[in-house]
């Protein structure tokens, strides 16, 4: 890693008390990866960075780089984004921090990832403007990790007799170690599999497309939402060992069934 | 670091309560050996006041089981003062919040304590804070406002807008503390997220 001053656009995906007045702040940099800072002073009111180091904030930060430090010490910070319209909504709040928490599990530090991070940006972006389904979206966040990360989903053929179904209506089963989809005959004896519906796989195979106009017309089942969420988590926990819990993630539910607000 | 006090010549019990002032926020091993040595210097007297204060806090210091802010009576003296609306309850964060609240003197209202905030991110969700403690407090009927006096972190806001929707239903008031320019600061020098906020939670003069 290089050393001394360096200017980078980054999105703060966690942030951590520290000290009197200090942020330990985990930054998902466009150059660097992720990389955790320390701002100092942060949490004071008259401080330059208070407001800013926060999330889900993207912000242009000059990081001092010491590669014998596992911290590196944060110099001026501004904000590009700030998402107003996310913070003032609690079950957008929960999907803002379910993106963090993908990106803060699924990386290690100074892994850089230009194209993730612009993912996670337009999923913000999406969830900020109300553009289509939260759910949809951070599922296409989801699928977009996946192959950032290089598991793939295969949502077509059976692997094992190769047969190219149509699927809905009928009883499949979805194969974690694979990701792919077998029929209920052909499911494997070792292995651990999730039974899913005709819709949910049709869902996935426009995931898979990149149909993104199609998915945001797609109005999924309860059944199908709940189905296509735990499949998407479990996936990611069989293919990821570092991933075990996932609290924002379980909390944007709790958010989600609350109940509404009559206005 | 303990190693390296010992090899400085120092007795061990001096490095042993250096270790522990250490442990207080804000304090370092520098500061933390220079309070070790004034403990020294000083007469036997302060040593043991000094220590009786410390086990007098733990002691007789508990939490009220009506706002759950610290007190050494149970419920606390701002629960029970006849002179305080009792039917206006400002929410905060931590104890020391009341402390900084009452400070200004300017909160006529009674207090609850969550002891802490939401962060999804850290698995902390509205289960582990005193919220049904809340609810519960609101049953009666005799509280009609809600200040939300959480920080303004995204935790703060987070914990904000969920108090705001658990209550949508009711007839309570929900309000949220107001945020904005620190007094005495220059406009050019405010951040922008302050700024912003300011503006977006104007009020009308006078
Ligand atoms: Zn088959
Ligand atoms: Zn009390």
């Amino acid at each position: 890693m290089s050393s001394g001053p360096e200017k980078d656009a980054a999105l703060v995906i966690r942030t951590i008390r520290h000290g009197e007045s200090s942020r330990i702040a985990t930054l998902f940099t466009r150059n660097h990866g992720k990389v955790a800072v320390i701002a100092k002073g942060a949490r004071r009111a008259k401080s330059g960075s208070t407001g800013v180091i926060e999330i889900p904030n993207l912000v242009e930060a000059v990081i001092y780089f010491k590669a014998s430090r596992s911290v590196q010490t944060l110099g001026q910070a501004s904000i590009i984004r700030s998402f107003p319209a996310i913070k003032r909504d609690l079950v957008l709040t929960g999907y803002a921090s379910a993106v963090l928490e993908l990106m803060n599990l699924s990386f290690t530090d100074a892994e850089p990832n230009p194209e993730i991070l612009d993912t996670a940006i337009e999923t913000l972006d999406s969830l900020e403007t109300c553009s289509g389904s939260p759910r949809v979206n951070l599922w296409m966040f989801q699928l977009a990790l996946f192959r950032a990360i290089g598991f793939n989903l295969d949502p077509y053929g059976c692997p094992v007799c190769g047969r190219e179904k149509a699927m809905v209506g009928t009883r499949n089963m979805f194969w974690l170690d694979s990701g792919a989809i077998c029929c209920s005959n052909c499911r494997p004896s070792n292995g651990a599999c999730i039974p899913v519906s005709g819709e949910s796989v049709s869902l996935l195979r426009n995931f898979v497309n990149g149909s993104d106009r199609i998915l945001q017309r797609m109005k999924p089942s309860q059944s199908a939402r709940r189905e296509i969420t735990d499949l998407l988590e479990r996936f990611l926990k069989t293919h990821h060992s570092g991933i075990r819990k996932m609290p924002a993630m379980k909390m944007l539910e709790s958010f989600e069934n609350l109940p509404e607000t009559p206005k | 670091m303990t190693d390296k006090f010992t090899q400085s010549g120092l007795p061990p019990t001096v490095v042993s309560l250096t270790d522990y002032l250490a442990k207080f926020p804000g304090i370092g091993r520098k500061s933390a050996l220079r309070m070790a040595l004034h403990v020294l210097r000083s007469s036997k007297d302060f040593a043991q006041s000094l220590s009786d204060a410390l086990m007098a806090v733990k002691d007789r210091v508990s939490f009220c089981r009506t706002c759950w802010t610290l007190s050494e009576e149970n419920p606390c003296p701002i629960c029970t003062d006849s002179n305080r609306e009792q039917n206006l309850i400002c929410v905060v964060e931590e104890p020391g919040d009341v402390i900084a609240i009452e400070r200004t003197g300017c909160w006529r209202g009674v207090y609850h304590v969550l002891g802490g905030a939401i962060s999804p991110l850290d698995g902390i969700g509205p289960d582990q804070l005193r919220i049904d403690a809340l609810i519960e407090r609101t049953k009666d009927g005799h509280v009609s406002e809600i200040v939300v006096a959480t920080n303004p972190t995204p935790e703060g806001e987070t914990t904000a807008l969920y108090i705001a929707r658990i209550f949508s239903n009711s007839n309570l008031k929900i309000t949220r503390i107001a945020r904005g320019v620190p007094v005495g600061s220059d406009l050019e020098l405010v951040d922008d997220s302050t700024l912003q906020q300011s503006i977006e939670g104007r009020g009308e003069i006078g």
